[in-house]
């Protein structure tokens, strides 16, 4: 009798080719933390349900998973069981988070079990037919972006706002993304004050589409976990405008 | 069951990394259970049974192997067995582990310096152990 191969993890292919039947897959990502990835995530999958779309949205921020906070999903349920876990339909959009098992504490762990934590999640999550799959990314260049960059090659949205500290590290990202070849829908300028335009000439030296702005809004909070509300608000047109220019490229 | 997606993980994994007539050749495949996931075993078993029927490997032997958990810190160097701490455990510590096994860091702390920086060396989930052939 052949050995052949030998302590196989059964995950990673399982996900490569379980998630190639998702319409579309769309990281929102940046170099920086706090410049509203999971704001602009969440609010792009409520946008996308509303136009009529079936949308999921995968929080896969670990060290600070905060999506469930803005779509206002019930952490203290676990999602139904069915042929795996089967993500609860939250403000129009299924919604998978690592809060769901967390009871909201603290994850410390290191980046082998961070990679474990997001490909056990991925995994395990029975999506339906999707048209788009929304991935809130952590901030920053690490395990998370190496593996969602490998299994799953979404198209990226690079997010930052208008400060020069936040483009230093957003630009790396940047660079990293078109060195690997990987899909870029371009960069998203957000919580935008001024009528500066130093990020749109930051976006034409380094040759990368600038998708557009989505300004400051002091009274954003009060719609967190509240679509009916998001919906009537100014935020909401900026939305539309990113996404409306996101489907017009591509 | 989440069982049944860790299942058809194990089966499609197969089919994708086996070609062709190689897949003739499998007579035995050894899956490994690590104890941390502490899954359903009955639940997994039998839904690998089922979902290998419609595929080349309906006749192939699925055999299991439990794994046990073995952490270890990397604090201190303590190296313990999870079974020694599960009994601390509340069931829904349990339950959350056993979705996303490295939930374990929320809830057990290294014994000795009381750390949660510690890995688990084995035993962590479901593992291909091997897959034998004929030839």
């Amino acid at each position: 009798m052949k050995k052949s191969e030998r302590h196989i993890d059964p995950r990673t292919v399982y996900v490569k080719t379980k998630y190639r039947d998702i319409g579309k897959i769309i990281a929102f990502s940046s170099g920086k933390g706090g410049v509203g990835k999971s704001t602009l995530s969440a609010f792009s999958a409520m946008y996308l349900a509303n136009e009529g779309f079936k949308v999921g949205l995968l929080d896969l921020d670990l060290y600070g998973p905060s999506c469930h906070l803005i779509l206002g999903a019930d952490i203290g349920k676990y999602p139904e069981e069915k042929n795996g876990v089967v993500p609860p339909k939250v403000s129009g959009v299924y919604f998978m988070s690592s809060v769901f098992y967390s009871e909201n504490k603290p994850l410390v762990v290191r980046g082998k079990g961070l990679n474990d934590a997001a490909l056990e999640i991925m995994t395990i999550t029975n999506w339906p037919n999707l048209d788009y799959l929304i991935i809130d990314m952590p901030p920053g260049l690490g395990d998370i972006l190496l593996d969602v960059s490998e299994l799953l090659t979404p198209k990226f949205v690079v997010v930052t706002n208008e400060s020069r500290i936040s483009m230093e590290s957003v630009k790396k990202l940047l660079f990293y993304i078109k060195e690997q070849g990987l899909p870029l829908l371009g960069l998203v300028e957000n919580m935008k004050m001024s009528e500066g335009d130093f990020i749109e000439r930051e976006c034409k030296n380094l040759n990368v589409p600038y998708i557009g702005k989505v300004g400051f809004y002091p009274d954003i909070e009060e719609n967190y976990g509240e679509k009916d509300g998001f919906l009537k608000k100014d935020v909401f047109k900026d939305i539309a405008g990113i996404w409306r220019r996101i489907h017009e490229s591509s | 069951m989440h069982e049944w997606a860790l299942a058809k993980s194990v089966i499609d994994t197969i089919l994708n990394i086996e070609e062709g007539d190689d897949i003739a050749t499998i007579i035995e495949v050894v899956v490994g259970i690590g104890e941390l996931q502490d899954i359903a075993e009955d639940i997994f078993k039998e839904a690998v049974d089922d979902i290998k029927l419609n595929t080349p490997l309906k006749n192939v032997k699925f055999t299991y192997e439990i794994i046990p958990a073995v952490l270890k810190c990397n604090n201190c160097g303590h190296e313990w067995l999870y079974r020694d701490s599960v009994d601390k455990l509340t069931d829904e510590e349990k339950e959350n582990i056993h979705f996303i096994p490295e939930t374990v860091h929320i809830y057990i702390h290294c014994p000795v310096c009381n750390s949660v920086d510690f890995d688990a060396i084995k035993g962590r989930g479901v593992f291909i152990e091997e897959i034998r052939k004929t030839h």
